[in-house]
């Protein structure tokens, strides 16, 4: 199939409403252990989607960095051959036959969850021995899974031990009643306070 | 390939510790195994056991299933698997024989085995488990106090966690975070001169020397005794040493206010994990805090490196089989080891590790197997099924994820092959499991605590060696050192220092460094890690060249093994 017969994936139309995300993932920073159980699990991803989570040095500290589903992503504007889309439901995915590994959605992601080396891990590693060596690791929330079971939670959420990682509705934190030890959170508003 | 391919194949719990976090097995296909996490959380799953799931599949790059072999100046023949007896019948020579088991496989093959070698008289029985768990487990029976049940953590009221119990049961924090979200008042005191992950959610942090943890559990413990609450006192004879008046004296200001803060508590929850090579007073520190626990109406949790090491202590209190220490000191013994890395266990070289050793038989290639004369194949822990005592003291009845590979025999099949081959008829199938694993009343031996003997001083210079674990690696690494993921992600592992220590090293974060001591050298990445008090450097003991750099001595009379902290130097690389 040739590149230009691809079909696109139903994204937003220009002139329309981005859709919602649904569910989104949250750090609680004051639960991170850094015990990397996130990273290993999308690491050893059945689904071989490559590993999208990669822990990341903020001085002492070792935390995961994780896709944020952006509702204006500048990774989808700076692909040149469209393999970022987001899709129906909001979840910004790597179509992985389009991709060619340029890198231009690393370098266009403001938060640097798309970095090829990220604390010392490489992204891209598995990727060069099982496929063609030039693909981008991206999160698409473990889609695989929540098609089996509207239930399931991604990989590194299941996985995460201490409980810091979160999939929750993207409602305000105060509508869920969203009650972190210290109020910080990552992947929703940073200038949310508690609610309690 | 599509993930519509995926089917579970098994859920299960992982063994790897005493957690009980659910994993399953997803198949691709008719090749691939890979381990999934459950759709949902039900616990989380570390990346040790997410690389048990990932070492199970026999055709992947991690899993190398050992064949029988035997080493023949130098070169190895395979064998059959009944040549491969033979040949160790005939390394014993009609002598006595020491068999070192696996102590965290089910219990149902450690009774089983344990049945073999009382059949077969030239033989001799260990179940070996880290020597600094099993003192730790020794003291905990001792105390009396009651185990930690899952749903009891929701109602303590105070948590006191002894080592770096975050990295070794990752699982146990979510238990903390959740209790101390519905009353951030109950205080979490933590002593851990390591700096584990746990020291950053700490309420009070009591400050710790290297290897004096018992010293200090004990200014926590005396602190606030009242004439309702003496535990510390209770225990304090057979803990006290002359050393401990001037540690109390350096450290009590912390020390008080931890006690003070868990002086109020009615159910006390003390968390504690015994760290290799930090002190020789496990077994003292095991009783202090069953007892201290016991005073305030709680319970404890200790957190193994191996789902069944309290079940081993339990056996071998009933059956009487060796301590490793006695069973090291059979020097005229042939040696035969069954699971587990003997010589990564102790820190020991290799010559140190494998004298007498005649043959090994392992899950995948290690230390041990590859001094050995004679190799064996056996199976992985998640491939055996049977009873561990998990999350507390709970017999749990654990399946096999999946049965082991067809040419593998069980840990049974092998005890009883060399035994019949030694000319032992089968014995009567044992009874029942689940009385070996009731409470035992281990007395503290005499001769605790063992004296630290010959500690080296450290110089002007010199840092402190600890080693501690990580969430990222199982025990010694055996497993985990296959898997993919710990290879890629820690390529160079982390020498963790204090702030205050870099900076006078003239250290960046992540700069190349060199570990140095008397028994060797160890490189890795300066990784700086405020929750670690200066004069101290921290590394993997998962590594095995960690521990040969505090490797373990025989105490005087086979009482115990102990390694204790060693001074080091830190060279900056260029």
């Amino acid at each position: 199939m040739s590149p230009t017969s691809v079909p696109r994936a139903p994204s937003a139309g220009a002139g329309a409403p981005p859709p919602a995300i649904e569910k989104r993932i949250v750090l609680d920073l004051d639960r991170c252990i850094e015990c990397n159980s996130c990273a290993a699990a999308c690491f050893l991803n059945p689904a071989g989607a490559g590993p999208a989570v990669a822990p990341a040095r903020a001085g002492a500290a070792l935390l995961p960095m994780l896709c944020r589903q952006c509702a204006s992503p500048a990774c989808v504007d700076a692909c040149p051959v469209e393999a970022m889309v987001r899709d129906d439901r909001g979840v910004v995915r790597r179509r992985a036959f389009r991709c060619i590994g340029c890198g231009s959605c690393s370098r266009a992601c403001p938060f640097g969850v798309l970095g090829e080396e990220l604390g010392g891990l490489r992204t891209f590693l598995r990727s060069k021995d099982a496929f063609s060596g030039r693909l981008m690791a991206k999160c698409d929330l473990c889609q695989d899974r929540l098609a089996a079971d509207p239930r399931a939670e991604p990989r590194c959420v299941a996985a995460c031990p201490s409980g810091a990682l979160r999939f929750v509705e993207t409602a305000p934190p105060a509508a869920q009643d969203l009650d972190l030890l210290g109020g910080r959170t990552v992947g929703q508003d940073l200038f949310a306070r508690r609610t309690r | 390939m599509s993930s519509s391919a995926a089917t579970a194949e098994a859920a299960g719990l992982c063994t790897l510790c005493p957690g009980a976090c659910a994993m399953q097995l997803a198949r691709h296909g008719d090749f691939m195994l890979r381990g999934e996490v459950p759709l949902t959380n039900r616990g989380g799953l570390c990346p040790r056991g997410s690389a048990l799931g990932e070492v199970l599949d026999p055709p992947s790059a991690a899993r190398r299933i050992l064949v029988p072999q035997a080493r023949d100046d130098g070169r190895s023949v395979l064998l059959s698997f009944p040549d491969a007896v033979e040949r160790v019948i005939q390394a014993t020579a009609g002598g006595e024989i020491t068999v070192f088991l696996d102590g965290n496989l089910p219990a149902e093959q450690l009774q089983a085995a344990a049945a073999w070698t009382a059949a077969w008289r030239n033989a001799d029985l260990c179940l070996m488990i880290e020597p600094a768990e099993r003192d730790l487990l020794i003291g905990l029976e001792s105390s009396g106090a009651p185990y930690l049940e899952p749903s009891a953590w929701a109602g303590c009221d105070g948590f006191l966690l002894i080592g770096g119990v975050f990295e070794a049961n990752p699982t146990c924090s979510r238990r903390i975070f959740e209790r101390r979200k519905s009353d951030r008042k109950v205080p979490l005191v933590v002593i851990d001169p390591g700096g584990g992950a746990a020291c950053k959610f700490a309420s009070h942090r009591a400050a710790c020397p290297p290897g004096r943890e018992l010293a200090v559990l004990s200014a926590v413990a005396i602190e606030p005794a009242s004439p309702d609450a003496p535990a510390g006192r209770a225990c304090g004879p057979a803990v006290r040493r002359s050393e401990d008046s001037e540690v109390l004296a350096e450290a009590t200001l912390t020390a008080k206010a931890a006690g003070a803060a868990l002086k109020s508590c009615s159910r006390l929850a003390v968390v504690v994990t015994a760290e290799y090579g930090r002190s020789a007073d496990w077994a003292a520190i095991g009783c202090l805090a069953g007892r201290l626990a016991k005073a305030r109406g709680g319970s404890v949790a200790p957190q193994t490196s191996g789902a069944n090491a309290l079940a081993a202590v339990r056996i071998e209190h009933r059956l009487g089989t060796l301590p490793l220490a006695k069973a090291l000191l059979r020097n005229g013994d042939v040696r035969v080891v069954l699971g587990g890395d003997l010589a990564a266990l102790l820190g020991w070289t290799q010559e140190q590790g494998t004298r007498g050793l005649a043959a090994a038989a392992a899950a995948l290639p290690n230390r041990t197997t590859q001094a050995a004369r004679i190799v064996l194949p056996m199976p992985l822990p998640a491939e055996l099924s049977g009873t561990y005592l998990l999350e507390g003291s709970r017999a749990v009845t654990v399946g096999a994820l999946v049965p082991p590979p067809a040419a593998v025999p069980t840990p049974e099949e092998l005890l009883g092959a060399f035994a019949r081959r030694g000319g032992t008829a089968a014995p009567r199938p044992p009874a029942d499991v689940s009385g070996l694993l009731d409470r035992c009343d281990c007395p503290l031996p005499a001769a605790w605590p063992i004296p630290p003997g010959d500690a080296e001083p450290p110089g002007d210079e010199d840092l402190t060696l600890l080693l501690a674990r990580q969430g990222f690696n199982a025990g010694t690494g055996e497993i985990t050192a296959h898997a993919s993921y710990q290879t890629i992600a820690r390529a160079e592992p982390d020498v963790r220092l204090a702030p205050a220590d870099a900076h006078r090293l003239g250290l960046r974060n992540l700069q190349p460094v060199l570990v140095r001591s008397r028994h060797g050298q160890f490189r890795g990445r300066a990784k700086l890690c405020p929750t670690l008090a200066a004069g101290a450097v921290v590394l993997d003991e998962a590594l095995c060249e960690a521990r040969r750099l505090l490797p373990c001595r025989l105490a005087p009379g086979g009482e115990g093994l102990v390694a204790l902290p060693v001074p080091v130097t830190v060279e900056v690389l260029p």
